[in-house]
């Protein structure tokens, strides 16, 4: 695979160099355009950052990368595209915000420059999933970048010293985390989970959420999070956080959680795959080898929709720029395979969105402990997961905010549920 | 003469800035009248005093305004006791003086992001050095950043820890402009330390510490930095302040009318407490 | 025995006030896993990975060209106008300096988010966004009233004599100004001036929301060790001591004049 880079890499070498003035003109239509490119802060940005040079190299085209952290990328994108400025050609965000931006207007459909220009794209080779929550009324908007599911991780040595069976339900997760925590005297939490108000509590619950039956918002474009389902699920999780979670779960995010995990300090977690590959690398992990990976339980016979995530970031090309083919190029070559496969290297991240980086040795040998879970979970995991509407945003602030209140004790399931299904039919009325 | 000829030199720079205030104060005005929402462009249209509105009947806009109000008044209430316990601890003559001096700065010129940062992670409840330090005395891990009824004494704490330095230094140079005299006059009349500090000290400070308290308080109003790195609101909205809900409307709802009406709210009320203030403290003191 | 206790709750507040500073640096001098342990370790050895880090971080680099641009032509612009309009104003009756300091007050009330939403819509239909002009016309717009009353605590307390005399040679307001003024006051204005660039380098929500890929001052760009995938802490600590050094050496220096600085004016009279 390397061999083969190289070889293209001389070739595009030698064909910009050899025929100068010639075959410049030919190969390079769009040399010398600049691009601005937003990208999250994240390791497959750094990866395509440390490639540029061959992407400078084979097109002629210089790009502009300019990197915000996750939390501040949509305010920045929105406030760029509703001034119709047309300053950013690429931008990088999750699947969620893409039917907004696509009923703005602030995002351009791919399908005539993928036509146009396809050298780079390789449809089939894109994780199947991944690919098509950016297809939208059979047009495709993005490409991706990373994406990820969400899986139950749990402790194999401990579940076997106490002789815990592997749980098949949210029921069998509260019943063992109560073994783990009482057989351990407490010394190990039993479940640990993000805690935190905003999208990183919204984000492990909905599995919980789908799990026992509910979801965000209807068939009918209706908020539905007022239900006796959704009152269940959120009980759930709440209680289990309390009776058997770590001190301080209630601002726990991303990172806290997995460090906790990590140390070997619970017995449980429910979090995104990419945790895996931390959970995996001994420099940062005390329980490499130890960890056992199955898909998140659904409580219910009639699911509205799957319990695992599919969170999925992608590059789109704005609607407003003025080098959309030169746009298109970029962003079919950062997610192309070569590209990926390289930046396994560079910037290692389980979240690659190729097949042929997700079979790849490289991958293989770094994230091979969990890597059929993975690919279970984001098989089945539900584009729906989190509400894909325009006010997504702050529907999810909203259901934020009633876990955070029902994990603290201030309010119960069904009064915290009930101001936020008021408040999101407010946001979905607007 | 040299009258008219002095007015150049700030008229008409305070007219700009007058001018500036003004053009924004009504752009606002005019934003926050319609329904703009960087979700929907192109579809803005006049809606008069609705957001007004909303935001009264808004129950998560009003209990943010009390927290406002709440923390205002707990930040700057500590801090000028506190700033004021350290400023007459530091009203002598002692070795290192200028060098205690000197440190006491450091919070000051701390960049508020990152004072956030470390903060955050000393309230770490597994890894963090305040739960440590109370473990080394005996007590059980403090969810200081996870509790709703913790977490905003919390930021309370990394408020005071910032800012009392502020109080302690200006207190300490008034302390130092006030006359001897007086004081002096008192002991020799067999007035007690704190006679003296009660009856004469506190009265010629007052001025200086209510300047002091009305800056603390203005800035508590408009904090920012250390809710948003620490908490962002959370958990169960225990730390949302008027300004931060101002900010999510605007960035995570991306509701810009909305947001600015909040802004517009706090800022007027912010106005009518501080003239009230003005009025209740300085009248008596001008006509005495 | 009372000297004792004096000094030991002398060093107990130097140390509360101290403890944050000194943890910075020493994460940022520590590796990953000393940085984590618990019960915090005293004895280390020292890294200085994260600093090479940081400094081969182009990004890093960059915003610190930015906050130093930024910062300093903001401050010198607010300074030069506030030295102007404070010249002006002490030379008024007790009534107009009133009025200044009731005018200062009310500009430090605004919240942010009031005015950055509007000059974000002005600066885009201008085209100015991610220009370096934004952001320091907006910091010197806000940095004025603070120069203006600062200076005039400084200029208050030149000599009446020393412009009478100027005066009755026929020197011309401006020649005063220039010839008098700025030479006696230059402590005051160079403290004003660094007041202002401490006030600019730090300042976050408006660099937040106005500043683009070329013009990113140091405290966004510290934001960006915050990652999706969770907290850089030693980079992250490297950045925060590098950023708050100049600022600490600066405040150092004028340590004394700050504080009559940061009192408005108000508190002597």
């Amino acid at each position: 695979m390397k061999r083969r880079n190289l070889i293209i890499l001389t070739a595009v070498l030698a064909a910009s160099t050899a025929l100068p003035a010639f075959a410049q003109d030919a190969a390079k239509p769009y040399a010398g355009t600049r691009l601005a490119v937003l990208m999250e802060g994240h390791p497959t940005t750094d990866g395509i950052q440390a490639l540029l040079p061959e992407f400078t190299a084979a097109t002629g085209i210089e790009v502009e990368l300019e990197v915000v952290p996750e939390s501040d990328i949509t305010a920045k994108m929105l406030l760029e595209f509703s001034s119709g400025s047309g300053r950013y050609d690429v931008v990088q965000n999750n699947i969620i915000f893409v039917p907004g931006f696509v009923k703005a207007g602030y995002i351009e459909p791919l399908d005539d420059l993928a036509a146009a220009a396809p050298q780079y794209l390789d449809k089939a080779d894109f994780v199947p999933g991944y690919l098509n929550t950016n297809v939208l009324d059979g047009k495709l908007y993005g490409l991706p970048v990373y994406g990820e599911s969400t899986f139950v991780m749990y402790r194999k040595d401990l579940f076997e010293q106490y002789g815990i069976a592997v749980p098949k339900s949210f029921a069998d997760i509260e019943a063992a985390a109560k073994t783990i925590k009482e057989k351990s005297n407490g010394e190990i939490t039993g479940i640990t989970m993000r805690g935190a108000q905003g999208i990183h509590s919204v984000y492990v619950w909905a599995g919980y959420l789908w799990g026992f039956g509910g979801e965000f918002v209807d068939a009918a474009g209706k908020s539905a999070l007022a239900t006796p389902e959704a009152a269940a699920s959120l009980d759930a999780f709440a209680r289990v956080l309390k009776d058997y979670g770590p001190v301080g779960v209630a601002n726990f995010g991303w990172e806290e959680n997995r460090v906790l995990f990590q140390q070997g300090k619970a017995g449980i977690t429910l979090d995104a795959t990419v945790n895996g590959a931390f959970n995996e690398d001994p420099a940062v992990s005390s329980v490499v080898g130890k960890v056992g990976y199955i898909p998140v339980p659904v409580e219910t016979t009639a699911p509205k929709g799957g319990s695992s995530s599919l969170a999925v970031h992608s590059l789109y090309v704005a609607s407003a720029s003025a080098n959309k083919e030169a746009a298109w190029l970029f962003a079919s070559w950062a997610t192309a395979k070569e590209q990926q496969i390289k930046s396994l290297a560079l910037a290692p991240n389980s979240g690659v969105t190729s097949q042929a980086a997700l079979n790849s040795d490289e991958f293989n040998s770094r994230y091979g402990a969990f890597k059929d879970a993975m690919i279970a979970s984001i098989n089945q995991g539900n584009p729906q997961y989190l509400p894909t509407v325009p006010a997504a945003n702050e529907i999810i602030n909203n259901a934020g905010i009633a876990v955070s209140k029902v994990l603290a004790g201030t309010a119960s399931a069904t009064d915290a549920l009930a101001e936020a299904d008021a408040a999101n039919a407010a946001a979905l009325a607007r | 003469m040299t009258k008219d000829v002095t007015t150049l030199f700030y008229r008409p720079v305070m007219v700009f800035m007058g001018a500036v205030s003004v053009v924004i104060t009504v752009y606002v005005l005019w934003l926050t009248m319609q329904n703009i929402s960087l979700l929907r462009p192109g579809a803005e249209k006049f809606v008069g005093f609705d957001n007004y509105i909303r935001l009264l009947l808004d129950m998560r806009g009003l209990s943010a305004l009390g927290r406002t109000v709440m923390f205002t008044i707990a930040a700057t209430a500590i801090e000028l006791v506190l700033g004021l316990a350290i400023a007459l601890l530091l009203d002598r003559e002692f070795a290192g003086k200028r060098v205690v001096r000197a440190l006491i700065l450091v919070p000051i010129v701390m960049t508020p992001v990152v004072v956030g940062l470390t903060w955050r992670f000393m309230f770490d409840p597994s890894s963090g050095m305040a739960n440590y330090l109370i473990s080394l005395i005996g007590f059980g891990p403090v969810d200081w950043l996870g509790s709703p009824n913790v977490a905003i004494f919390s930021l309370l704490i990394a408020d005071i820890w910032q800012w009392t330095p502020f109080v302690v230094l200006l207190t300490m140079a008034s302390l130092e402009s006030l006359p001897g005299d007086p004081q002096n006059a008192a002991r020799v009349d067999g007035a007690r330390e704190w006679q003296v500090l009660w009856f004469i000290t506190m009265p010629m400070m007052q001025r200086a510490l209510l300047i002091v308290g009305v800056i603390r308080a203005i800035d508590s109003i408009k904090a920012f930095d250390l809710f948003y790195i620490m908490t962002r609101g959370g958990p169960a909205l225990s730390t949302e302040t008027l300004n931060l809900y101002g900010y999510i409307a605007a960035f995570t709802n991306f509701d810009i009318s909305y947001a600015l009406t909040i802004a517009m709210v706090l800022t007027i009320l912010t106005n009518v407490a501080l003239l009230a203030v003005y009025r209740l403290a300085f009248r008596p003191q001008k006509s005495g | 025995m009372r000297k004792i206790i004096f000094y030991a709750v002398i060093i107990v507040l130097v140390v509360v006030v101290l403890f944050p500073l000194y943890w910075v640096f020493v994460t940022s001098i520590k590796s990953i896993r000393d940085a984590f342990a618990m019960p915090p370790v005293w004895l280390f050895e020292a890294t200085w990975e994260n600093y090479s880090k940081v400094l081969s971080n182009g990004v890093f680099l960059r915003a610190f060209v930015n906050s130093i641009i930024v910062s300093f032509t903001a401050s010198i612009i607010a300074v030069a106008i506030g030295a102007l309009a404070a010249y002006g104003l002490v030379q008024q009756g007790d009534a107009a300096k009133q009025s200044n300091e009731k005018f200062v007050l009310s500009m430090r009330i605004a919240p942010p988010l009031i005015f950055v939403i509007p000059t974000y819509f002005l600066a885009s239909q201008l085209k100015l966004l991610n220009n370096h002009w934004l952001l320091i016309a907006v910091y010197a717009f806000i940095n004025i009233p603070f120069a203006i009353s600062m200076l005039m605590t400084f200029f208050e307390d030149i000599p009446r004599e020393l412009r009478d005399a100027a005066k009755v040679d026929g020197a011309r307001e401006f020649t005063i100004f220039r010839e008098v003024f700025l030479p006696v006051a230059k402590g005051g204005i160079i403290a004003t001036l660094i007041m202002c660039v401490l006030f600019t380098w730090n300042e976050f929500f408006i660099a937040l929301v106005l500043t683009g890929r070329d013009t990113q001052t140091l405290p966004v760009s510290i934001t960006s060790f915050l990652t999706f995938q969770g907290v850089q802490w030693g980079p992250l600590t490297a950045a925060a001591t590098l950023v708050m050094l100049p600022m600490l050496v600066l405040g150092m220096l004028v340590q004394g004049q700050i504080v009559r600085g940061m009192s408005l004016g108000s508190i002597k009279g």
